[in-house]
């Protein structure tokens, strides 16, 4: 993945979700780029986006 | 990283059998194959292997020897801290129509399938693999914005296309985890809630005026009943017979609670009930009894066939009776028959225990007790009547009765408005909110269709969480997108200013498509040169260099921008490899105004090859190689690494 890409990507999850939850689903991002996710390891992503609340809803 | 293509073979396919071993030091290659020796099937091979794509492998199939099975290698040195080697084997079987992969690394012996490291596994796709290797007379769509082009290849490169995979896949993930929960609007079921919620405020409108009539009696109803109970007009005699008479009555509710007990259990032998249903058991059970049945068929033939005469009134013969017992062995066995002799049983206990008789005297019991019952009702009402028709305050009394009366009704009805039984959550679902009755029913009601909207609520709820992170996908790669079109520009335009000799020649933007200053298009030569910057940018970016195949790198080129090209691909390039035709080699290889002299720039660590086909019907050159100038010859191809022969060979049929 792209530095900048990267950098973006964080920026925006840090303005929308608590630092901890950008933190997790950025994991996940990264975890989709080195790994073939299953469909497990897809559910626990959405799980973890419909739980977590935004901080940020506009 | 940097990867080199350090090896191919092919056997037995459409392109001629060849070998070649690219040279590490040799950054730059040329192999010259002329029209129609299967170039275009070599660069497929190459691309095809690459990212393991392949669709109907029969445009590899060597169609002049039939050949039922071809062979192609591809090895890639992989430099990245450590040295790997990964060598890729496709064994083509053209009768099945399928190929077949083999993996071998330095690291692990040859594995079926395509393995390649995990550090350039991801690169290995079909959209990469197109942008280091390309053909310079097919470079148009770079500059059509409709097509894309540059912006396809940097999303790949960069992770955008990634991007939008996973979300994607998360979608699809999402949409399988929410099966079976409730899609769309919620104003039905909104409506419903409505009218649950009128409804539950008439019931409660009704409830308060039931509870305000009762209110607005009770005080009256205890000023009386406090009257009534300290009356000083009745005799203690008559108080005791009044006592008595509630006490027998209650002796008596006891009697009937008893016997109704009593019967209730009867009740369980249906044989005590009916007569009928008795005597129509126990005449089944005689017919099984006489049959000797259900015994087992077997034994039941067995004894027939014991008997003087058979069934059918014939004289029993030994003959007769030795196939009866044989036949028998076909019938039931004696699980069929334990399951008959189970009911059988069954109902035999069920008759022994029961009796009708019984039965009729309990239910007259209990019709006499009733009658006592209704007689000490009766009693007691005029022990009522005889202590009060000349009492002081028969007034009271009169008026407390009535009040009694509309109190008891109005008790009866706020427990109704509060509680009605059968409005179970099954029976209200679907229930007209108008024909629920009590508190009970709709508070029900309403739980249910509450349950469904936040259920459908959550659904829309989970999706606008779902579709707000998909934003934030889309906002990070638009932003990003931006500021990578900006640095590849900047990247693409300082590896133009240091291979090109015209300063004026720059890159606009690039954001669709690659857009050169102040034109509309480039020249020829301009368009490679972007192109081939332009892969080398998003190439170093992304932390890899790959090898730049160039199929006719210079083919629309005017002899005078070839050498442009050359030098930029030498200066630039870890590795190149350019197949060109003969007509390519003026400018692009050669001096334009030496063409038997390489220019000066590629006269070391230059990987020279000059296939050509050795089939009977094909032109051969006028003075082919020696033996030993010749790098590999398969039986129906010939490789090269013969300077000379290479600068000289050219085939009449070329175009």
């Amino acid at each position: 993945m792209d530095e900048i890409l990267i950098r973006e990507l964080e920026k925006e999850l840090m303005t929308n979700y608590s630092e901890s939850d950008a933190k997790q689903l950025l994991a996940h991002v990264n975890n989709f780029f080195k790994n073939q996710l299953d469909k497990d390891e897809l559910a626990l992503i959405v799980s973890d986006i419909i739980e977590m609340e935004r901080i940020n809803e506009n | 990283m940097k990867i080199n293509l350090i090896h191919i073979k092919s056997k037995n396919l459409r392109c001629p059998d060849v070998e070649i071993n690219f040279q590490k030091n040799n950054k730059t290659n040329f192999i010259q194959m002329p029209n129609g020796t299967g170039k275009t099937t070599l660069i497929n091979l190459i691309k095809n292997t690459l990212s393991n794509s392949w669709g109907n492998i029969n445009e590899f199939k060597n169609k002049k020897t039939n050949a039922a099975e071809g062979l192609f290698v591809l090895k890639l040195e992989v430099d990245d801290d450590t040295l790997d080697d990964i060598t890729f084997r496709i064994k083509f079987d053209f009768i099945s129509g399928k190929e077949h992969i083999f993996t071998t690394t330095n690291q692990t012996s040859e594995k079926t399938g395509f393995h390649p490291p995990k550090n350039i596994r991801s690169f290995l796709t079909q959209d990469h693999i197109k942008t280091f290797l390309f053909s310079g007379d097919a470079l148009d769509d770079y500059f059509i914005d409709s097509e894309q082009t540059a912006k396809k290849t940097i999303d790949t490169f960069s992770g955008i296309t990634k991007l939008y995979q996973l979300t994607k896949e998360l979608e699809i993930q999402f949409r399988a985890m929410m099966r079976g929960k409730i899609q769309g609007g919620t104003e039905s079921l909104r409506k419903r809630e409505d009218l649950l919620e009128r409804r539950e405020v008439q019931i409660k409108d009704g409830l308060d005026s039931c509870q305000g009539k009762l209110d607005s009696i009770l005080p009256e109803w205890s000023r009386l009943k406090n009257i009534i109970d300290s009356r000083d007009d009745v005799t203690e005699d008559m108080n005791l017979k009044i006592d008595n008479k509630l006490e027998e009555i209650d002796d008596i509710n006891k009697k009937i609670y008893a016997n109704e007990a009593i019967l209730a259990e009867m009740s369980k032998n249906l044989y005590s009930i009916s007569t009928a249903w008795s005597s129509q058991s126990k005449s089944f059970l005689d017919n099984l009894a006489a049959a000797k049945l259900p015994g087992t068929s077997r034994s039941f033939f067995n004894d027939i066939a014991k008997q003087e005469k058979c069934i059918c009134g014939d004289e029993m013969t030994k003959e007769k009776s030795s196939i009866i017992i044989d036949n028998a062995k076909d019938y039931l066995g004696d699980d069929d028959a334990g399951i008959v002799n189970t009911i059988k049983t069954t109902n035999e206990e069920a008759l022994l225990s029961s009796s009708h008789d019984e039965y009729l005297n309990e239910i007259e019991n209990l019709k006499t007790i009733k009658k006592d019952k209704d007689t000490l009702v009766q009693d007691y009402n005029d022990l009522i009547f005889d202590r009060d028709q000349n009492s002081s305050i028969q007034q009271e009394i009169e008026k407390f009765r009535n009040l009694n009366i509309k109190k008891s009704e109005l008790e009866k009805a706020i427990k109704d408005l509060r509680k009605n039984d059968d409005e179970t959550l099954a029976i209200v679902k679907n229930k007209d909110p108008i024909n629920i009755s009590s508190d009970f029913g709709i508070k029900n009601a309403l739980t249910l269709v509450r349950d469904k909207i936040a259920e459908k609520e959550g659904y829309e709820e989970y999706l606008k969480k779902l579709n707000k992170f998909k934003e934030i996908l889309e906002v990070s790669s638009v932003n990003a997108r931006n500021q990578i079109f900006k640095e590849i520009t900047n990247s693409v335009n300082e590896k133009i200013s240091s291979s090109h000799q015209d300063k004026s020649f720059r890159i606009e933007s690039i954001n669709d498509s690659l857009k050169i200053e102040n034109q509309g298009g480039g020249s020829g030569g301009q368009e490679v040169t972007a192109v081939t910057c332009f892969a080398l940018s998003v190439l170093e970016r992304s932390g890899i260099a790959f090898p730049m195949v160039i199929d006719h790198p210079v083919t629309p080129l005017q002899n005078a921008a070839r050498p442009a090209i050359s030098e930029m691909l030498k200066d630039l390039c870890e590795q190149s490899i350019c197949f060109i035709i003969d007509a390519e080699k003026p400018g692009f290889v050669t001096k334009i105004s030496e063409p038997n002299n390489f220019h000066d720039y590629l006269n070391d660590n230059v990987g020279i090859y000059t296939i050509y086909r050795t089939d009977d019907d094909v032109q051969q050159p006028l003075n082919p190689p020696s033996e030993e100038n010749i790098s590999y010859k398969g039986s129906n191809g010939i490789v090269t690494e013969d300077k000379e022969f290479f600068t000289n060979f050219s085939l009449s049929q070329e175009n």
